[in-house]
């Protein structure tokens, strides 16, 4: 039904049709919503249904007049606003009657039915073109604005909220992937949406004063909410589990005693009160201790310190090389950084399988080699080598796949850098006699050393959280591990949230000079 | 002759342009062209190789390398491509990671925007501080979130473990920061007389947002959505972790990654599977490699 926020606002402001649309499209959503989607034994009969589309498409009539006619109360708009006015009535006593939501009575209930009397305000004071109702309550006075429609933006906004949990609710239950996926679009784009516009609605409806100090606290409001409960929170939380055993627990202080002339490890024991009660290790640093001193950690540390090194190194000197020379093959150049950019668009896992064919043995006596890699090898008259099996070359193997990934990215970034250095520069390092190698060298590379400094740790960032890859072709046999797949396969495949915990802190420590320069850079920026 | 045009994260614009007259004389160009060319050829041999072979009989492609397919007889199949979409799963795994993309996609958009914007133009106290928040968390692998993430999905009252919902809402955590610090690099560089003028002709800052802002920054709402696209489309960490090992619900990387497990030798499955795998990606790169190279660029940093 076509309820509009805006119509009675002072008569000079006669362009409302966007917050119309909206409103048009809240109540269809609301009603849809209501009446269909939540509940699953809906007891609405056939005329009710026909009676909701009269009132949808009456709603979408309103706002198409809107659209069209910007200039204020015709006789038509009247109309129609009547009709959604008792279509609205004939519904609330409809939802009201049959309890389509369970707790209807509830919050539910608190917001439909002051959304309703406040819509029906609204309506009134719309039919009877008197908008100087409004001028009866102090606070109206002070926002130039109907008290129904504080009421009306408050009580809506209780009504989105609640739909919105009711969706999120459903696509937790339901398994039917169409309907979850309409559903998940239908909340991720107007759901979302509308609990911006009405809670923007609400603090517009507001003293200027507070109005003004809350609203940017609208906009960032729902951003802090999900990186509180996604990020902040699980990585303290992290943290504090890295001090704990396997289950997210405490674990007790173990003492040695002797039972039987044998040794047996216990937990320590104290009495409170009368009771005796486990000593629990509040301060336990087992999980680091595996990190660290574990024989499967130390290889994978090293590997992972290998890994940052070379493919950091070789990656970004690779991609600086080439994004010089593709500066100079001419119109060929976009082809070229194409090609070598490709490997990003590729997936972890998609580029494993393409290794691992490019690496692939063949085991028996005389079957050809089909892996390029050990054909070529085969070809220069040398035996086959099972590549991902050495241990003295399965880590370069793997290190090589990342390398072929990330290339193109540092070569894109450091192309354009080297653009930028400014072609007097170059001319005047030529005629001091420079080569190109020294004006590599001296001029290039002093010039672009920010630029480098970003894509260094930006590939840092992306090599140490390396997993995939290792999961996918070794899985970490064969001295391949890296720290994130000893992460993962800690908590996922084993069970211990505890070491999984602190070998996640171990990875955050590792980036946190990253983290330190970031913010460093950020202050330099807005300084 | 400009080719990409894309924007580093601090979202200045630098147009690729043609080479250097001048330096392409004093080098010698020939050995330069070669040597591009030779390491062009290294790049993309592995991933011929592997789009070759897909289109290889089972037989042949065990009794002979892929490059000799190239010669005459040409002898390539669609049937290693029927055999893995059908039977072994990808198919349906094919949906699901559109089922898992699409609304991870979507979700952070409005959110970030909504964010961005205050964070570039609305004065409030701890704006700062939250926006180095923002970029902290930018650069904090993700790692650190999942186990305690898994332990509140598990939670009885939640119970979001093997959801796609849950993996909606992850990937929406996950992809906030770098949203939020894409857009507010495009939303604060709109010149302030713009911002102004739109307030002083009776705009509310929700009506400058929507009028004026929003439309403003589509190419960076498509560089991000693209860069996210991809992301969540390449993941594997984050859909093994909360939907599980489960296949009718799993997503490609997870079939593939498990189809090399039980089927390491078939070239054939694994060399098809995973061109299926890269098709959507390399549509995107083939068709919107502008928005891809600059949402590659300032998301490149992500946790």
């Amino acid at each position: 039904m076509t309820l509009t926020t805006t119509s009675l606002t002072p008569p000079q402001k006669t362009a409302y049709h966007f917050t119309d649309f909206m409103s048009a499209v809240l109540l269809i959503f609301l009603q849809a919503g209501i009446l269909i989607g939540w509940n699953a034994n809906s007891s609405l009969t056939m005329p009710d249904f026909l009676l909701i589309t009269i009132g949808m498409v009456i709603g979408i009539i309103g706002v198409g007049l809107n659209l069209y006619d910007t200039s204020s109360r015709d006789i038509a708009k009247k109309i129609i606003f009547g009709a959604g006015l008792i279509l609205l009535l004939y519904f609330g006593s409809l939802f009201a009657q049959n309890s389509l939501i369970e707790d209807f009575s509830g919050l539910f209930g608190i917001g439909f039915w002051l959304s309703l009397v406040s819509a029906l305000g609204l309506c009134l004071q719309y039919i009877l073109a008197r908008p100087e109702i409004y001028s009866f309550s102090p606070l109206a006075q002070s926002i130039h604005k109907s008290p129904f429609e504080f009421i009306f933006s408050a009580s809506t906004l209780i009504l989105v909220t609640l739909n919105l949990a009711q969706g999120i609710n459903f696509m937790r239950v339901n398994t039917n992937k169409l309907t979850l996926g309409v559903v998940a679009l239908g909340v991720g784009i107007f759901g979302i949406w509308l609990l911006f516009y009405f809670t923007n609605e609400l603090v517009e409806n507001l003293p200027e004063k507070l109005r003004d100090r809350l609203r940017p606290f609208v906009f960032v409001g729902p951003a802090i909410a999900i990186l509180t409960v996604f990020l902040v929170y699980p990585a303290i939380n992290t943290f504090l589990l890295s001090f704990r055993d396997a289950e997210g627990e405490f674990p007790c202080i173990r003492q040695t005693v002797i039972v039987n002339e044998r040794e047996r490890s216990v937990c320590a024991t104290e009495t409170i009160n009368g009771e005796e009660v486990e000593v629990k290790n509040y301060f336990y640093l087992g999980n680091y201790d595996y990190a660290f001193n574990n024989e499967a950690m130390r290889v994978a540390i090293r590997n992972n310190f290998m890994w940052l090194v070379l493919v950091t190194g070789v990656s970004v000197s690779l991609g600086l090389i080439i994004a010089v020379l593709v500066d100079r093959i001419g119109k060929w150049e976009s082809v070229a950084k194409s090609v070598i950019f490709l490997p990003m668009a590729i997936s972890a896992v998609g580029a494993s399988v393409i290794w691992g064919f490019m690496y692939f043995v063949q085991g028996k006596p005389n079957q050809p080699q089909i892996g390029l890699v050990n054909a070529i090898i085969v070809g220069l008259g040398n035996k086959p080598v099972n590549i991902l099996n050495d241990t003295n070359i399965n880590n370069f193997a793997l290190i090589i796949i990342m390398i072929w990934l990330i290339t193109g990215y540092c070569m894109v970034i450091l192309s354009a850098a080297v653009k930028g250095v400014p072609d007097e520069l170059l001319e005047a390092a030529r005629i001091d006699g420079a080569g190109e190698v020294r004006i590599f060298f001296n001029v290039i590379i002093p010039f672009i050393r920010g630029t480098i400094l970003v894509v260094i740790t930006t590939v840092f960032t992306m090599v140490l959280k390396v997993f995939d890859i290792v999961y996918t072709l070794t899985g970490g046999r064969r001295d391949t591990e890296v720290i994130a797949n000893r992460m993962f396969r800690s908590f996922f495949n084993e069970g211990d949230y505890g070491r999984g915990s602190a070998l996640a802190v171990v990875m955050l420590i590792a980036l946190l000079p990253i983290v330190f320069w970031n913010i460093h850079n950020l202050r330099k920026q807005r300084a | 002759m400009s080719a990409i045009s894309f924007s580093t994260p601090a979202s200045q614009e630098i147009v690729v342009s043609g080479s250097r007259r001048s330096l392409r004389h004093v080098f010698s160009s020939a050995s330069v062209r070669v040597t591009v060319l030779i390491l062009c050829i290294l790049w993309s041999i592995p991933t011929f190789g592997l789009f070759v072979t897909s289109f290889r009989d089972p037989v042949d492609i065990n009794s002979s390398g892929w490059w000799t397919a190239l010669t005459p007889p040409y002898e390539f199949t669609f049937d290693n491509y029927n055999a893995v979409l059908n039977a072994d799963g990808m198919g349906i795994a094919f949906g699901n990671t559109f089922l898992v993309t699409i609304p991870s996609v979507i979700i952070p958009i409005t959110i970030a925007a909504f964010a961005a914007y205050a964070f570039a133009w609305l004065k409030f106290p701890g704006r700062d501080f939250l926006f180095a928040l923002v970029v902290v968390l930018l650069v904090v692998p993700l790692h650190t979130a999942l186990i305690p993430l898994l332990r509140l999905y598990s939670d009885p009252n939640i119970q979001l473990n093997g959801t796609y919902l849950g993996v909606w809402l992850a990937h929406t955590g996950f992809g906030l920061p770098m949203a939020v610090y894409l857009l507010y690099g495009y939303i604060s560089t709109i010149p302030k007389e713009i911002m102004e003028s739109a307030l002083i002709d009776g705009a509310s800052p929700y009506t400058a947002f929507t009028q004026l802002v929003l439309p403003l920054s589509v190419p960076a709402i498509a560089s991000f959505a693209i860069f996210q696209f991809l992301w969540v489309w390449n993941d594997l960490l984050v859909a093994l972790v909360f939907l599980g090992t489960r296949d009718d619900i799993a997503v490609i990387t997870r079939n593939l990654q498990e189809l090399v497990g039980s089927k390491g030798q078939n070239w054939e499955v694994l060399t098809a599977g995973a061109f299926v795998t890269m098709l959507v990606p390399l549509m995107i790169f083939l068709f919107l490699q502008r928005y891809f190279v600059r949402g590659l660029m300032a998301g490149s940093v992500k946790g």
